[in-house]
């Protein structure tokens, strides 16, 4: 991949707020990093979790750094939530199942088809999760059946991804992915640097409600030159 | 000429002087059109991925038995290129038959990273231009087509630098036996040749392929066959199938144009409809047109209303011959359609909501919704009026060519059997009233429902055409049936409520819940999505045209003043969720005068697969929403009507929006060419013979040759060719 040598030491930044958390999730933080082709980047930042100022100051970090963040949830929060206790003692912290949602838009998609890519390329199980909202559903809709298979077929295509690894839920996003992350190792949240609108707003209510998985925060900025990267092979197949 | 034949293994690449194949090719590509914004040309620029798919639906071409899609040569991740060969299906993981998909024949090794390009689909000769390059530089073009003069061969022309070009192999057969027993064979040649650069940078290579489809329905296809007309194509060279192309496709538009004067966008829009309409139907045999025709593989190639009410009319019009050949497809399926009823308890002949190769219901059992969840589909068990539609398309060739013969002979079961269905299919309550209990209309939001005002129409009128069919050709035994027949039509209850002077969409619609389409938001609008499978049934949202696509289908047999009354009742409570229901909204609000709801609605119609209004266009074009705009020109903003085999006059009511200046359509009425401009308060009519016209209910003149001008107010021709002057 011609990207490759371009990504060596550039770094992939890990925010924690402890060193405890950092060494309870080394192994995940080293799967990401050999996913990406980038090289940690430890940072300690204290913050109070969910807090609206710990909010702000983690999304201006995601805006300065010019790769992903990744945000790890604390061992003190963690600990309270039975079922994430085990992860945040370093037990069973790797990145195996990974959840990307994604907004159905363009720019989402093709940044989900390349982050899958690299993500099944080291054996990880990715599931993408597209929430149905009033505001990217279909406008017609012709029924369950052909129409919805068809429907289904030409979403998955659009995010490069395998056939049962769709997964399509209805409601409010923020909600949907906190429901949903229960079952991954790792959430991918694509967003712009914009800090108020848009894909930031999700992950503001989730940061809102608590870390409990880690957090790969990708801007769609960066995305785009790493989408291109990867896509060489196949950069003919769009041109006319 | 083709001199030699080039291996991708050997390398085996001819040098020739220029006069060889560069020139074949030379010829063929000179003949690009320039991308300019004509009204023929589609111009599809590079593209982000997601709409590769949809651009090859799109850019499919088409001659009616083989449909292509527009596939880049290269194909690639994003794209999913395939042939399709009308008819033929088969059965994958043992489930229910599917169209074949065949070998494709646009496949070259292309390796280069285009930075610009173009691919340019040019309406009028039904060829697909592609020019890719990078820097300024034109690296890879090509001309590809789906001969129309011959169905079932291709032809691909391209030159490319040998930086980015392979040396396709030579000679291919191949042959895909599908399951109903048919298949293909299919045998392709490539010439190539190489020209060095004097310069000494990469030399320019040049591909002709021809290919040839041998399709055989039932049996084996030959192959001897299928050499011959190789040999026969690769004679004749790209130069002469080009030049036999243009001249097949300018006969096809020469009875089929649609142009609104003053929009070339619009124009556009139809024309791309009417390409694809006319490039899915073959003009002989049987033609099985599938809800996406030859340019995708949703719906599985299956039949549905969609070919007999949206798509054949646009044939019946212009090119009959493929109306009946898509007639021809029902006549063969009449034994299957007898035994469902039989089957079922009933007598008659009861059609399939979905069908394949043999006839039988395909329907699915069951599907996933939104969520990936399996959930019943129960279309294939209510939605009946499938029966009655059938019976509707055939009445609609007659009428359209103006013969009973078609009707008295092979296509006599298609409204006789059908009739003796709905009689034995309808209850007569002690009143003496019809009702048809446990059905679905169009309007899938309400699933199994009593008297259906829709379905009730079309029995009545099937049973009333029926009737009149008998009694013109019937034996003695057959007329007592047809009496019963016209008592049945006469007795069922149509849904017509005095108090509200409109029609209830079936039994218990009225009661339920009151919720406005605008509370959801703008249409179109999934409110099945919004609502849930459950919360649509409840509310007298519907999903598409109903009671509406009864004024539109059959607007002689309601209640005259009633179309008004359930305009504004309908329309305030439709989703458009259905690809199928904008167009027959723009058309029966067109007829009604209504001209900005209807243009609204036209514009959302056209947009459908050309801004992918679904999220399914990837998977091919929805034939009946292109067939419906072709009907909300014609049958609305120019209000053509045709009534049966019969109709002295051809009839029309134009409604010309006062942004068009003009509409211009062709047309065959009566075994007549007819070439209509239709503004709002005259006509011009060009034909070859006398004809009677009608504008709007003023009494019928005789134009006569070779054209004339019908002025509404007088209703009478006016000066014979000099009408402009007239009108001014």
């Amino acid at each position: 991949m011609s990207s490759k040598n371009k990504e060596v030491n550039r770094p992939l930044v890990v925010v924690a707020a402890a060193a405890e958390d950092l060494e309870d999730f080394e192994l995940l933080v080293a799967d990401v990093a050999r996913a990406l082709e980038l090289v940690p980047a430890p940072e300690l930042v204290a913050r109070e979790e969910g807090g609206e100022k710990a909010i702000g100051k983690l999304l201006a970090m995601a805006s300065s750094v010019s790769g992903p963040l990744l945000v790890l949830p604390s061992r003190r929060h963690a600990g309270a939530m039975p079922d994430r206790a085990g992860k945040a003692r370093g037990i069973v912290a790797r990145m195996r199942r990974v959840l990307i949602p994604s907004d159905g838009s363009e720019e989402v998609a093709a940044g989900t088809r390349a982050l899958y890519r690299r993500f099944t390329r080291v054996g990880v199980h990715v599931t993408m999760l597209h929430v149905m909202t009033e505001d990217n559903m279909p406008r017609m809709w012709e029924g369950s059946g052909h129409h919805a298979a068809a429907w289904f077929d030409e979403l998955r295509r659009r995010h490069g991804a395998a056939p049962d690894v769709l997964k399509v839920v209805s409601g409010e996003p923020g909600h949907e992915l906190r429901v949903q992350a229960g079952a991954a190792d790792l959430v991918v949240l694509f967003w712009r640097h914009d800090s108020r609108a848009g894909h930031a707003a999700v992950i503001r209510s989730l940061f809102a409600r608590g870390i409990e998985v880690p957090q790969l925060l990708v801007a769609l900025e960066w995305m785009e030159g790493h989408v291109s990267a990867d896509h060489v092979p196949e950069a003919s197949a769009g041109s006319g | 000429m083709i001199t030699k034949l080039g291996t991708a293994r050997d390398a085996d690449v001819e040098v020739e002087e220029p006069g060889g194949l560069e020139r074949v090719v030379a010829e063929v590509l000179f003949e690009r059109p320039p991308a300019d914004q004509s009204p023929w040309l589609l111009v599809v620029p590079s593209g982000p991925p997601s709409m590769s798919r949809v651009y090859e639906s799109l850019l499919t071409v088409a001659d009616g038995i083989t449909g292509t899609r527009g596939s880049l040569e290269e194909d690639g991740t994003d794209a999913s290129p395939a042939v399709f060969v009308s008819g033929l299906y088969d059965t994958r993981d043992g489930g229910a038959e599917s169209l074949l998909v065949v070998r494709s024949w646009t496949t070259l090794a292309l390796n280069g990273s285009f930075s610009t390009g173009e691919r340019v689909l040019d309406l009028l000769s039904g060829v697909l231009w592609r020019m890719a390059g990078a820097e300024d530089a034109e690296l890879f073009s090509s001309a590809r087509w789906a001969c129309l003069a011959r169905p079932g061969t291709t032809v691909l022309v391209a030159e490319g630098s040998s930086s980015v070009l392979e040396v396709p192999a030579a000679h291919e057969v191949t042959e895909d036996r599908a399951s109903s027993g048919g298949g293909v064979v299919q045998v392709i040649d490539t010439s190539t040749e190489a020209h060095p650069d004097s310069r000494g940078g990469p030399s320019t290579l040049h591909v002709v392929r021809i290919g040839t489809y041998q399709v055989a329905a039932r049996r084996a296809p030959s192959r001897s066959r299928a050499a011959a007309r190789q040999e026969a194509a690769c004679r004749a060279g790209p130069a002469e199938l080009l030049a036999e192309q243009r001249v097949a496709w300018a006969s096809r538009w020469a009875e089929a144009d649609v142009e609104v004067v003053g929009n070339p966008e619009l124009t556009l829009s139809v024309r791309l409809a009417l390409f694809h309409l006319m490039s899915s139907v073959a003009g002989s045999g049987e033609a099985a047109v599938g809800a996406r025709g030859l340019t995708g593989p949703s719906y599985a190639g299956h039949v549905f209303w969609d070919a007999d009410v949206f798509v054949l009319p646009f044939m019946a019009a212009t090119h009959p011959r493929a109306a009946r050949a898509m007639l021809e497809y029902r006549i063969r399926r009449v034994p299957s359609a007898i035994e469902t009823a039989s089957t079922l308890g009933r007598r008659g002949a009861r059609f399939p909501w979905e069908s394949a190769h043999d006839g039988c219901d395909v329907t699915p059992k069951s599907g996933v919704n939104q969520h990936g969840e399996i959930v019943p589909i129960r279309t294939g068990e209510l939605e009946e009026h499938i029966t009655a539609d059938v019976a509707w398309a055939a009445w609609q060739l007659a009428s359209w060519s103006g013969r009973w013969r078609f009707l008295e002979g092979p296509g006599r079961p298609l409204l006789v059997e059908t009739a003796r269905y709905w009689a034995s299919r309808a209850r007569l309550d002690d009143a003496g009233v019809g009702h048809i209990e446990s059905v679905t209309g169009p309007d899938e939001y309400h699933e199994n429902v009593n008297d259906n005002a829709f379905t009730n129409q079309m029995a009545a009128w099937n049973l009333a055409r029926a009737a009149e069919l008998v009694e013109r050709t019937g034996a003695a035994s057959e007329l007592d049936e047809a009496i019963q027949w016209r008592g049945l039509s006469e007795a069922l209850f149509d849904g017509y409520d005095p108090g509200t002077g409109r029609h209830e969409q079936f039994a218990g619609y009225d009661d339920l819940q009151p919720i406005f389409v605008s509370e959801l938001g703008p249409v179109p609008v999934a409110a099945d999505l919004l609502l849930g499978h459950d919360g649509v049934a409840r509310s007298q949202i519907i999903k598409q045209a109903d009671v509406l696509m009864a004024h539109h289908m059959i607007p002689d047999a309601l209640r005259p003043g009633t179309l008004e009354h359930d305009l504004d009742f309908y329309l305030l409570r439709t989703a458009h969720g259905s690809s199928l229901s904008p167009a027959v909204h723009a058309s029966v609000l067109a007829r009604q005068g209504r001209l900005d709801e209807a243009l609204s609605l036209l514009d959302l119609t056209q947009n459908i697969d050309l801004d992918d209004v679904t999220g399914t266009t990837a998977g091919g074009l929805h034939l009946a929403a292109l067939g419906g705009l072709w009907q909300a020109f014609v049958l609305g903003f120019a209000g053509v009507r045709v009534s049966g085999p019969d109709a002295e006059a051809l009839v029309l009511d134009p409604h010309i929006p006062t942004q068009w200046r003009e509409l211009r359509l062709k047309l065959r009425w009566h075994g007549r060419r007819i070439c209509l401009r239709c503004r709002s308060d005259a006509i011009h009519v060009a034909c070859a013979t006398p004809l009677k016209v009608r504008l709007g209910d003023r009494e019928p003149v005789v134009v006569r040759p070779p054209e004339a001008w019908v002025e509404r107010e007088a209703s009478r021709p006016l000066s014979q060719g000099r009408g402009k002057e007239v009108l001014r």
